[in-house]
């Protein structure tokens, strides 16, 4: 009897385990000799990686994930792996341009394109710690009474002598704080010139606060610095003439503003029912005192 | 209580001796099937813990839940457990205040039911969340906007209401066996001795246990209300297609009792059997019982007409495509087989008064119980597959739900629990309350100062 119990209790554990099916290895890919000759045409310049990098957060990281690892929200080739990474650029260039099974085609996509996102690939595979980093700093200049709204960010690093020195050909990313998160406000690639200065011009149609005040921030991103960041407030945001359903309470809001009829009926409703369980717990412990007396 | 009462009490009474020893004679037998049956639910209860834990080790990922179906049999069950508790509200609440004395010894098993019931309901509710350790930071965090919120303090007010109107009318029947059980283990006694609360029955006593049980009566009738209405509202207040519908809370309350009382109608069968309690039971209890189900189900068949035949005819895009799976589709076996066996069939034959005998009810019963479970699974399940968005480009395993076996077992696991609690209960305390049939048989002076 024992024994069979155990037996039970084993098969479904086996069941449970059998159901996980550990993913197997993909097939071989077979990329015809010609294809795999094929060199990349693009130069790996910051541009390209760039572009590259914004094109793989679009189409790549959801199943490959955003390492590369294979680890997104499907099983997917390891991009970082070194059976990848021993391909040639034209073989990889033949995959994202044919596709197959579940990795779709990428044919649409200008040929450009494909070999960014292959330069920014390769650099997925290299290993951090051979990839020195260097620090730099940025600031925010904007002059906010001028009529174009121009918001320029410098890119300086310290040299040895202490002196400050511009950073150019750096890309720089603006946005302007949003309740969760950044929202972007720089589409083109915008890397600094050889002042370390990169402008966008602010666009007119984002909306600030009560007096038209927002955040505006500029990232730096790339390869061989660590990132930075700064930000600073300028009024050059639509005001916001509907404040009303922020400072309203409402059923969708968060707990600061329950609506008041709500907060009485949800915590009257339950004080009365706990108050008449109390009542009642009081009523049995009277019982009690009254039995412990008679007795 | 001394000799010279206790004779005084026996000579009053008359057939309340009879009773009590009617009533109280099946705790002592514990027969070789019971405990087999007593193993055999811990048993079922362990493999559930196993598969439990090893849920909790590695996530819900051993479920066949997945991004589309979010919610599996566990919150499937967890509805139906809701559902079969409300039973206690019905009869020891609704039917009393309605004055119904045929349904006093049902009181009991009644609340007996909803007990185990709303146990299990809550235990559903953990075992669904992927991280257990976490559940205090729903009262902790909760937005109060939030009917989880809501459902969380119902379902926890609700099990402890059910467990108080358990234990109130059971003070004098404690006290009955304290007094006359005689070769029980020294557990028992002391058990009877500790939850009797030194009860004499005396006068004042007996006004403030009536008071006590009056107050609990009438407070359970909101709180059962407001907890399947709010475990409707769950569903109700979200956007999706054969969720958001504005009769759900009373559909969900009718058909909440037509479980339970199909529930009450199989635990009525065994105890009468097991118990030889053919005095208490009667045909009358199982005759009346049939008829309340025929009521209640009458009334969820009104509410299924409305939530199918409104969104029907509108056929809107998502409420078509839902419908059309329900009768035409990939759900409509199932469907069907539930609205028939378990709704429209059981209604046509308990209209028979030969079919209300105990042996038919208990068969109609368990359909209609079984069919209560598969249909809570229709109401969750088929819904997460119409999205407002479409289906695109998706693994495989998301597009259906097929509970695997650790829910499965699991699953199972909860009912063994809910049937233990009862199993356990009735061991130690009459499943027909003493006092409360003998008063409905005239003998009031049970107690030396009641007059």
């Amino acid at each position: 009897m024992k024994a069979n119990y155990k037996t039970g209790i084993l098969t479904i554990i086996l069941m449970i385990t059998a159901s996980l099916a550990f993913p197997q290895d993909f097939p071989d890919w077979p990329v015809p000799d010609n294809e795999a000759a094929v060199e990349n045409p693009v130069e790996a310049t910051k541009e390209s990686i760039a572009a590259g990098k914004a094109l793989f957060n679009m189409q790549c990281k959801a199943c490959h994930g955003e390492t590369g690892k294979g680890d997104g929200l499907i099983k997917s080739a390891n991009l970082v792996s070194e059976i990848f990474t021993a391909q040639t650029d034209g073989a990889i260039y033949y995959k994202l341009h044919s596709g197959r099974g579940q990795m779709p085609p990428f044919a649409s996509q200008p040929e450009e394109q494909l070999w960014n996102v292959i330069n920014y690939i390769r650099l997925l595979s290299m290993d951090p710690e051979d990839m020195v980093m260097k620090n730099a700093i940025i600031s925010i200049i904007f002059d906010e009474n001028s009529e174009k709204k121009e918001v320029t960010a410098k890119v300086e690093e310290f040299a040895e002598d202490g002196t400050k020195a511009p950073v150019a050909n750096v890309k720089v990313n603006f946005g302007v704080k949003r309740y969760f998160g950044v929202l972007p406000i720089s589409t083109t690639s915008t890397f600094t010139d050889a002042a370390g200065e990169v402008s966008v011009f602010f666009p007119d149609d984002i909306i600030g606060n009560e007096t038209g005040k927002l955040i505006v921030v500029a990232a730096l991103e790339d390869m061989e610095y660590n990132p930075v960041e700064a930000s600073a407030e300028i009024s050059w945001g639509l005001e916001n003439p509907n404040d009303y359903w922020t400072e309203r309470r409402a059923l969708w809001k968060n707990n600061d503003y329950v609506p008041i009829w709500l907060l009485i009926s949800f915590i009257g409703g339950a004080l009365a029912v706990w108050g008449c369980i109390g009542y009642v717990a009081l009523l049995v412990f009277r019982i009690k005192r009254i039995g412990d007396k008679v007795s | 209580m001394s000799g010279s009462t206790e004779k005084k009490k026996t000579a009053q009474s008359g057939g309340f001796e009879q009773i009590s020893e009617d009533l109280i004679r099946p705790l002592y037998h514990n027969t070789f099937g019971n405990q087999v049956y007593i193993r055999v639910l811990i048993f079922f209860i362990i493999v559930g813990v196993i598969a439990y834990g090893h849920q909790l080790i590695d996530g819900l990922g051993l479920t066949a839940m997945r991004d589309y179906t979010s919610w599996g049999i566990y919150i499937a069950s967890f509805v139906f457990w809701v559902a079969v508790s409300l039973i206690g509200s019905l009869i020891s609440a609704i039917l009393k205040l309605l004055s119904q004395n045929w349904s006093t010894p049902l009181s009991r098993i009644s609340e007996l039911i909803a007990l185990g019931a709303i146990a299990m309901a809550a235990a559903s509710i953990v075992i669904d969340m992927g991280r257990p350790d976490r559940v205090l930071n729903i009262p902790l965090h909760g937005r109060i906007q939030s009917p989880i919120i809501w459902d969380f303090l119902v379902v926890n007010t609700y099990l402890v209401i059910s467990a108080v109107l358990l234990y109130l009318p059971l003070i004098p029947d404690i006290a009955i066996m304290r007094d006359k059980m005689t070769g029980i283990p020294k557990w028992q006694k002391k058990t009877y001795e500790m939850l009797a609360l030194g009860w004499q029955g005396t006068q004042e006593q007996w006004k403030l246990l009536k008071k006590a049980i009056w107050i609990m009566i009438i407070l359970i009738l909101p709180v059962a209300f407001s907890i399947h209405t709010v475990t409707s509202w769950l569903f109700a207040t979200t956007s999706r297609t054969g969720w958001h519908s504005t009769i759900f809370g009373p559909y969900f309350v009718s058909g909440a009792f037509v479980a339970g009382a199909a529930a009450v109608v199989i635990a009525m069968y065994i105890f009468r059997k097991r118990h030889k309690l053919q005095d208490y039971l009667t045909d009358k209890q199982f005759d009346m019982m049939g008829k309340l189900l025929v009521l209640t189900m009458l009334i969820y068949l009104y509410f299924n007409i409305n939530e199918y035949l409104v969104p029907g005819y509108r056929w809107g895009r998502l409420d078509g495509a839902h419908i059309h799976e329900l009768f035409l589709g990939h759900e409509a076996p199932l469907f069907w087989m539930t609205q028939i066996l378990g709704l429209i069939l059981p209604i046509f034959l308990l209209m028979f008064k030969g079919m209300r005998k105990p042996g038919p009810s208990l068969v109609i019963a368990c359909f209609v119980l079984l069919g209560a479970w598969v249909k809570r699974v229709l109401i969750v399940i088929p819904t997460q597959f119409h999205p407002q968005f479409p289906i695109q480009n998706v693994p495989e395993s998301w597009l259906h739900y097929i509970p695997t076996w650790t829910e499965m077992l699991i699953t199972l696991g909860t009912v063994a629990g809910a049937l233990l609690i009862i199993t356990l209960l009735v061991r130690i305390f009459p499943v027909i309350p003493i006092w409360e049939v003998a008063h409905e048989k005239g003998y009031h002076k049970i107690f030396k100062a009641e007059k």
